[in-house]
């Protein structure tokens, strides 16, 4: 569908879209992590010797409390590193248009 | 009057003074501003605070402060893994479509998402699909958090004076309106004041006072979670304390009881839903009011809660001997035990997954659908267009980078505590299982009464209702604007002028409010299950169009329709099958995984089918939307 006369691909598009990739890895991860640890360690058999880590089961606090302190970590870092700014179009006045008006009216 | 019900006269009306002053503002640095813009987007200026705080409170709806409490309390630490998808969840909901969405609706000067997804393929039909599809749904939304709003606030109310003379005052008004009298006086008045104050609030301040009063909610949430925290913490002596206790406990029996007196009486007697009863070394709680007639010595059979942990037993009848629990004196013959289906007579369930479990066997929390609640989290709250919306308003993307971050903090911090609250409630509070919505209400009155400053439950239980709210004024600005600018101003006059809009605008917002409040005076049996075929049934149709729309050039507009039915359509499909296979209004699990994954692949297929037979995407619109088309220019 690319042309070699296509102008450059949109920046804000290029980039969200790489964002995108690794958002979806970074679920991905600790998916796996919280899940597979979970059901590792979390669904013992009855009788089971309970182990505590800082009050809450181990369970809780290797399958859930430090993943989520990981992934408020990596959310952070790569909402601050990551994640690229851009400068957004300014909105014109809140007229109805059509697609095709509106576009005219930022080429004018 | 109590000094507790008295603070909570006084916080609410402290706490609505400030909405309104907060809408006053709201409507002053709006003036002079594009009318349909600031109403219903605040001009896309909010800054960081702003817009992150609005996002949590609208996402944080009343069902963490009432449904989510109730769980934790009745399944025990196997909630957090239930809800550990929000750890990831501010990061996939606001930076998956923020920065694009933004970008195009900019783009487009796009206010609504019915309007975004019209404007990227210029076409009408999209627009009418979604906007018809995102009324229906919405519609039930509201209706839910309107009903959360009236019964929070009668909680709150209910042991004012003051409040109950207004009860006997609309009773005696509304008892020869039909329709209006089948309404319970005290949850009418309450809804109507709190519709009242909402609808005010949105009509005079729009868009802006929404985010704004969203930011005061936020605080008054976090606030609220973190003093009960330190208190819950402190009376049950630690965590550890907690968790080891909640080791040792047994999920009680309900089941139904005869309860019977030594002799007849000459008068009905009442017994309160909640009353404790105590017979032979066991502990029963009441289920629902019970009455043994004149002339009778024994009631018809009633709902009735066994306690069965040892250790509650002993704090229970310790209690009643110091006389810190009235004792009925009744005789409890149990007619119908109905033991716990998963963790009847065990310990250690609550401590452990799935968790025990009333009606499944399987218990609360199989592996199944822990692996489904991981994905529906982050994924549904990123196809809620009360969300999406949201990331319309920004007004730069380092604005977005911060929010991240801050709504991340914030979720972190408020959902683990809560948590961590509930499992304390657990041990503290024995019974509740009674009614498991007032679980918060009642250990905050608990927790502020154990700790000799009982004016402060009034705060702690505004933390719920300011979430009710914010998530209230979301809904309804969503709603009226689908109908305003997605159908009057798409539909019926394009060059309307503002004066008409403004009308029209104000108009619209009541007369929805109006009608939810009117739906809900007799909440329809099933409304719990139609929220949550609403939350899911808005996820499924718009979170796969949104997301190709968005980052597909081959996406089209026929492929977006198809995507929306596609989802809809496997979404009420689902319902059905739930409806017939177990007679209940709920979404089937098709193999054990949650709908929700269903009606995602429903739309995305459909969306697959249509690009793959139908026409190729309109070229210039590719080139608008997917190209710098101004770097060709220059």
């Amino acid at each position: 569908m690319v042309q070699e006369d296509d102008p450059p691909v949109d920046p804000v598009f290029k980039t969200s879209l790489r964002e995108l990739k690794w958002i979806f890895v970074i679920w991905l991860v600790h998916f796996v992590w919280v899940v597979g640890y979970c059901y590792a360690f979390g669904y013992p058999a009855p009788e089971t010797e309970l182990i505590t880590v800082i009050g809450m089961p181990s369970w809780v606090f290797w399958g859930v409390f430090v993943p989520w302190i990981s992934a408020t970590v990596v959310s952070s870092w790569f909402a601050l590193t990551q994640i690229e700014d851009h400068d957004l179009p300014d909105s014109l006045p809140a007229t109805v248009t059509s697609n095709s008006d509106t576009q005219r009216g930022n080429e004018s | 009057m109590s000094e507790g019900s008295t603070a909570a006269l006084l916080t609410f009306a402290g706490y609505t003074i400030s909405v309104f002053v907060l809408a006053i503002l709201s409507n002053r640095v709006g003036k002079g501003k594009d009318f349909v813009g600031e109403y219903f987007l605040g001009s896309r200026s909010f800054g960081v605070w702003a817009f992150a705080l609005t996002f949590a409170a609208t996402n944080a709806s009343g069902g963490s402060f009432t449904g989510f409490p109730a769980l934790i309390y009745t399944h025990g630490w196997t909630l957090a893994l239930w809800i550990a998808a929000y750890m990831v969840m501010p990061l996939v909901s606001m930076a998956l479509i923020g920065k694009r969405m933004n970008q195009i609706a900019r783009k487009t000067n796009a206010l609504t998402i019915p309007e975004v997804l019209r404007a990227r393929f210029d076409s009408s039909a999209v627009g009418l699909v979604a906007t018809s599809l995102l009324i229906f749904f919405m519609f039930f939304y509201l209706l839910a958090q309107f009903k959360a709003g009236g019964i929070i606030l009668s909680t709150l109310f209910a042991d004012e004076p003051l409040f109950q003379s207004a009860v006997s005052f609309v009773s005696q008004m509304t008892m020869n309106i039909p329709w209006v009298n089948q309404a319970e006086p005290d949850y009418l008045l309450c809804l109507i004041l709190f519709a009242g104050a909402v609808i005010i609030y949105v009509v005079y301040g729009g868009f802006r006072a929404v985010v704004w009063t969203d930011v005061m909610q936020g605080i008054v949430m976090f606030l609220g979670v973190i003093l009960m925290l330190g208190m819950a913490l402190w009376q049950v002596g630690g965590l550890e304390a907690a968790t080891r206790k909640l080791e040792k406990m047994i999920p009680p029996e309900h089941g139904f009881a005869i309860l019977s007196t030594t002799s007849a009486s000459n008068v009905d007697q009442t017994y309160a839903k909640g009353t404790w009863l105590f017979d032979s070394g066991n502990v029963f709680r009441l289920g629902e009011l019970a009455t043994i007639a004149k002339g009778q010595s024994s009631t018809e059979p009633v709902k009735i809660l066994k306690i069965t942990t040892p250790f509650e037993i002993e704090e229970l009848n310790s209690k009643r001997k110091s006389g810190r629990i009235a004792d009925t004196g009744l005789r409890v013959r149990v007619t119908k035990p109905e033991a716990y289906q998963y963790g009847a007579g065990q310990t250690g369930t609550y401590v452990s997954n799935p968790g025990p479990d009333s009606a499944n066997e399987l218990g609360f929390l199989a592996v199944g659908t822990a692996i489904s609640f991981f994905i529906f989290w982050p994924f549904a709250a990123t196809g809620q267009p009360s969300n999406m919306v949201r990331l319309l308003s920004f007004k730069d993307t380092r604005t977005l980078r911060y929010s991240i971050v801050t709504v991340a903090i914030y979720y972190s911090i408020i959902y683990f505590a809560l948590i961590i609250i509930f499992c304390c409630a657990r041990v503290l509070m024995p019974g509740m299982e009674i009614a498991p919505d007032q679980t918060m209400p009642a250990f905050a009155a608990q927790l502020t009464q154990d700790a000799g400053i009982p004016w402060l439950a009034g705060l702690l239980v505004a933390a719920p209702f300011a979430a009710v709210m914010s998530s209230v004024d979301s809904f309804l600005l969503v709603v009226s604007s689908a109908v305003v600018r997605d159908i009057y101003q798409q539909h019926v006059d394009r060059q309307a002028p503002e004066k008409m809009i403004k009308i029209l605008s104000y108009s619209v917002t009541v007369i929805v409010g109006v009608l939810a409040v009117l739906c809900v005076l007799n909440p329809p049996q099933y409304l719990q299950d139609l929220i949550v075929f609403a939350t899911g049934g808005l996820a499924a149709c718009f979170l796969i169009p949104m997301l190709l729309s968005l980052y597909w050039p081959r996406m089209t507009a026929n492929a977006t329709i198809a995507a929306m039915l596609g989802g809809t359509g496997m979404h009420m499909g689902l319902t059905c099958w739930g409806y017939l296979a177990n007679n209940e209004f709920r979404a089937y699990s098709f193999l054990g995984l949650n709908p929700f994954i269903w009606d995602l692949i429903g739309s995305l297929v459909m969306a697959l089918i249509v690009i793959a037979i139908g026409p190729k995407p309109n070229r210039d619109l590719v080139l608008k939307f997917f190209h710098d088309t101004s770097a060709s220019r220059d």
